[in-house]
């Protein structure tokens, strides 16, 4: 099997939920585990930026490990890709209104934006269909399936190019995925989105 | 806020009640009977449909105890849907112990009206999305009132007023529960959830009192919910799939023994109840 031999490596950013996702990849048989301060992000293919909490702890933690740091290194060596979920993706933009405005990683122009209350519920919680816009193997098969989302931010990439998804929320349509080179982040969350979820993980290795 | 037009999705969630890591099942909140392994129920509604699971530890609450975690851990190794949790949950370690046990969401009733601030504290620690309130809340001679540890204690508090000060706070979800209807499989009261579920731009969930698929559409054509949590109607049937588990029994244990025993009605399970609610033109989440 393929996924054997893909290494993935999840960023704990001390604020929770790697558990589901280190689960859900270990069950597909990815060689899967757990970054802490000391291990060398290097040693993997894929790294992974998991997300439940607030933004500012999160870049807190991870610029405490030097982490922000070591990503930029990562991304320039070949072969390498990452994945942003759900927070995860937020942080890879350059700045949150989250609680004030926070400044991100930076990876990925653009900025995170809160739902307008008056538009629709937030946070929006539950299961929504995910349509992709461009051709490619990480979703074949997975396009206007329903994924399950909880958050009450978007991201709003500045080049509109890296699109990979959008969904339709009461009528607000916004950017579920992107693809950038060899970044992928999604809103929503694949290790919690059942079976058409495991699908989506089974695919990421594409990015590779 | 009318949502209706814009059509709203509709969450399908069982419900499963803890009691020292065994699915019991109760009446009002109370008299309860064991009914099985709930990681075996869990996964069986996961793979039927369910959009979330939730368990509520009835007793953690009670004693201050909270043992629901080594149960959490099993469980989530079994689900990829999301799992909320909620009973005895005190303050941020418990809700960090809880999320660190496999957990996506928790719920939180007691610890709330115990002190308001908890609201805001655990919001900005944890992201709105992860923190939901339940209200269980009693009738009393025409006036409703909130209740805490499983509705034996009542609150001099109204749902409304409680829910607009929870939502001030911060609060991501509201899970709304009618004591008087619980368990008693008789349709919900729908009169409090439509009032609440309209007032407020958060997701509201509805517990207590489905019987049967119509009880549920009703309450979803009439209110504002996002979600609708249910459990009798869904263990009494799915307990004939399972072994009951060999522990002392208390409680009206021939009634169990004999339902164990009869013969699986696949007509009363979430992928049925879908279907039904998909042919009444409802959002609702069929590819799985």
């Amino acid at each position: 099997m393929i996924f054997k031999k893909i290494k993935i490596g999840i960023i704990n950013m001390d604020c929770n939920n790697m558990y589901s996702i280190f689960n859900t990849l270990k069950k597909i048989g990815y060689k899967t585990s757990i970054i802490n301060k000391n291990k060398s992000i290097k040693n993997f293919d894929l790294v992974v930026l998991p997300g439940v909490g607030s933004y500012k702890q999160a870049m807190n933690s991870l610029k405490k490990k030097n982490m922000d740091y070591e990503l930029l290194n990562f991304l320039e060596y070949k072969n390498r890709g990452l994945m942003g979920i759900c927070l995860g993706m937020q942080l890879l933009f350059q700045s949150s209104e989250e609680f004030g405005k926070n400044s991100g990683l930076g990876l990925i122009e653009g900025n995170v934006k809160k739902f307008k209350k008056k538009l629709s519920k937030v946070p929006h919680i539950g299961w929504n269909k995910v349509e992709f816009r461009k051709k490619n193997p990480i979703y074949s098969n997975l396009n206007k399936k329903n994924f399950y989302f909880v958050h009450s931010f978007y991201c709003r990439p500045k080049n509109e190019k890296i699109i990979l998804s959008k969904t339709n929320y009461n009528g607000i349509k916004f950017c579920s995925s992107i693809l950038s080179k060899n970044i992928i982040a999604v809103q929503f969350h694949p290790e919690k989105s059942g079976k058409v979820g495991v699908k989506f993980l089974q695919n990421i290795h594409h990015i590779l | 806020m009318n949502l209706k037009k814009k059509k709203r999705f509709i969450r399908i969630i069982p419900r499963l009640d803890i009691k020292n890591q065994f699915l019991i099942k109760g009446i009002n909140l109370e008299g309860l009977r064991v009914l099985g392994k709930p990681y075996e129920f869990a996964k069986f509604y996961s793979e039927n449909g369910a959009d979330e699971i939730h368990y509520s530890d009835s007793v953690a609450s009670l004693y201050g105890t909270n043992n629901l975690r080594e149960l959490v851990k099993k469980t989530a190794k079994h689900l990829n849907i999301p799992l909320s949790i909620g009973g005895g949950i005190r303050n941020l370690n418990d809700i960090e112990q809880m999320l660190n046990s496999g957990a996506d969401k928790v719920f939180i009733n007691s610890a709330f009206v115990n002190n308001l601030n908890f609201v805001n504290k655990a919001v900005k620690k944890f992201g709105s999305s992860t923190i939901s309130a339940s209200i269980e809340y009693i009738k009393i001679k025409n006036r409703n009132y909130i209740t805490v540890a499983n509705g034996r204690n009542i609150i001099n508090l109204d749902p409304l007023s409680w829910s607009k000060k929870l939502v001030n706070e911060g609060v991501g979800e509201l899970i709304i529960t009618s004591v008087n209807h619980e368990g008693l499989m008789k349709g919900f009261d729908i009169d409090i959830v439509k009032k609440i579920s309209r007032k407020f731009n958060i997701p509201v969930l509805a517990h207590g009192g489905a019987g049967n698929f119509f009880d549920i559409l009703n309450i979803i054509n009439q209110t504002n919910i996002d979600g609708v949590i249910f459990s009798s109607l869904l263990h009494y049937e799915t307990i004939k799939k399972f072994r009951l588990p060999k522990i002392n029994y208390i409680g009206n244990i021939q009634y169990l023994k004999k339902l164990n025993k009869k013969k699986y009605n696949p007509k009363i399970s979430i992928k049925e109840l879908k279907k039904f609610l998909k042919s009444k033109k409802l959002n609702i989440r069929n590819d799985f």
